[in-house]
């Protein structure tokens, strides 16, 4: 009987211990999932145009900078 | 309980499968040493046979640390647990297939304590071999190609995503990390294999579908296509040992998947203790 309890007991521990070194999910890790978050992506083309427009495509006299 | 114990050590001593299994890794280092000196003597048009490392674009790479990492990593999917599950698919069926599990569960001892007992002298066999082959590969690999940092690149291996490169003192040590977190992935086979051997009365039986079911999931769980499987595999979940030859050990994701095994271990166990339990023996 104690070799089931003993194997019984180490199962629940292997469980509790699998759910505690559990890495986190990636929606875990936003602390409000339903805000939207509106951030700069700062990308070789758009320095000196730092808004927050959505369009962030690079302007047609950037050009010779980034081919 | 001790007694149990000594007495399965004794068993597992005397039989000729376990000196086998030593003697078939042996060969497989001499085959891996064999390999790489014809891959050497191939790539330099035989003028560096010798030496190995100018075999390669970066001198330093390849070394007896790079050897053993190579050997260990090839040999611990499909070679080791073909003997962890050969130890201990015969352990109960064995004994039926010999007609001797009868009179041992005529002995005042619990059937439990006996699955207990059994599992222990195969996981000491699992250590033992992963132990040995460790150690084997270290020194062929100091004698035949010496010393050196292990250095990793992303390739076959699928180790790393990017170079990396772990000290010698602290590469060593990761062998000795790998001597534990191997060990106690291939319990999970020993624990199927167990099952296997308490469910079919014969030894071959138990033997094949452990082997079965690992190469099964294993193969399924390499293919793109069922990479929405993975998860679900235990194969997939043995796979954490090699963590310990990253540079930076993932030290969380190790303990997690250490755990996942230890539950598929102990429940398999659990299982086969009852089903022990309950079986009636006409053997």
């Amino acid at each position: 009987m104690w070799v089931k309890v003993v194997l019984l007991l180490l199962f629940c521990l292997m469980i509790v211990g699998a759910v505690h070194f559990a890495q986190p999910h990636e929606s875990e890790e936003v602390s409000s999932p339903g805000k939207v978050v509106v951030s700069l992506r700062l990308l070789t083309w758009n320095i000196g145009y730092a808004e927050l427009e959505s369009d962030t495509r690079a302007h047609d006299k950037d050009l010779p900078a980034i081919s | 309980m001790f007694t149990l114990l000594k007495l399965e050590l004794e068993k597992l001593l005397r039989a000729r499968s376990f000196y086998l299994s030593f003697i078939v890794l042996i060969g497989f280092v001499a085959l891996m040493l064999w390999g790489f000196y014809t891959y050497a003597a191939r790539k330099t048009g035989g003028q560096a046979v010798q030496q190995f490392e100018y075999t390669y674009e970066s001198k330093q790479y390849f070394n007896g640390l790079t050897f053993a990492l190579y050997s260990l990593l090839f040999s611990f999917t499909l070679l080791l647990p073909i003997f962890v599950s050969m130890s201990a698919g015969s352990q109960i069926a064995g004994e039926a297939r010999t007609g001797t599990l009868r009179m041992i569960c005529t002995r005042p001892i619990s059937r439990a304590s006996l699955i207990l007992s059994k599992f222990l002298v195969t996981a000491f066999h699992a250590g033992l071999l992963l132990t040995f082959f460790i150690g084997l590969n270290l020194v062929i690999g100091l004698i035949f190609v010496g010393w050196g940092n292990l250095e990793l690149y992303p390739g076959p291996l699928n180790l790393v995503d990017e170079p990396g490169k772990i000290m010698r003192n602290d590469a060593l040590m990761r062998f000795g990390y790998a001597v534990l977190s191997g060990t106690w992935s291939l319990l999970v086979i020993a624990a199927l294999a167990l099952l296997c051997s308490v469910i079919f009365d014969s030894p071959i039986q138990a033997v094949v579908i452990t082997i079965a079911a690992y190469l099964s999931l294993y193969i399924v769980g390499r293919v793109e296509f069922f990479e929405h499987l993975r998860p679900y595999f235990f194969t997939t979940d043995m796979d954490f040992w090699r963590d310990v030859f990253k540079p930076n050990i993932p030290w969380q994701s190790l303990w997690h998947y250490a755990c996942i095994c230890g539950a598929y271990t102990t429940g398999l166990l659990l299982t086969t203790v009852i089903i022990f339990e309950r079986k009636d023996i006409v053997t």
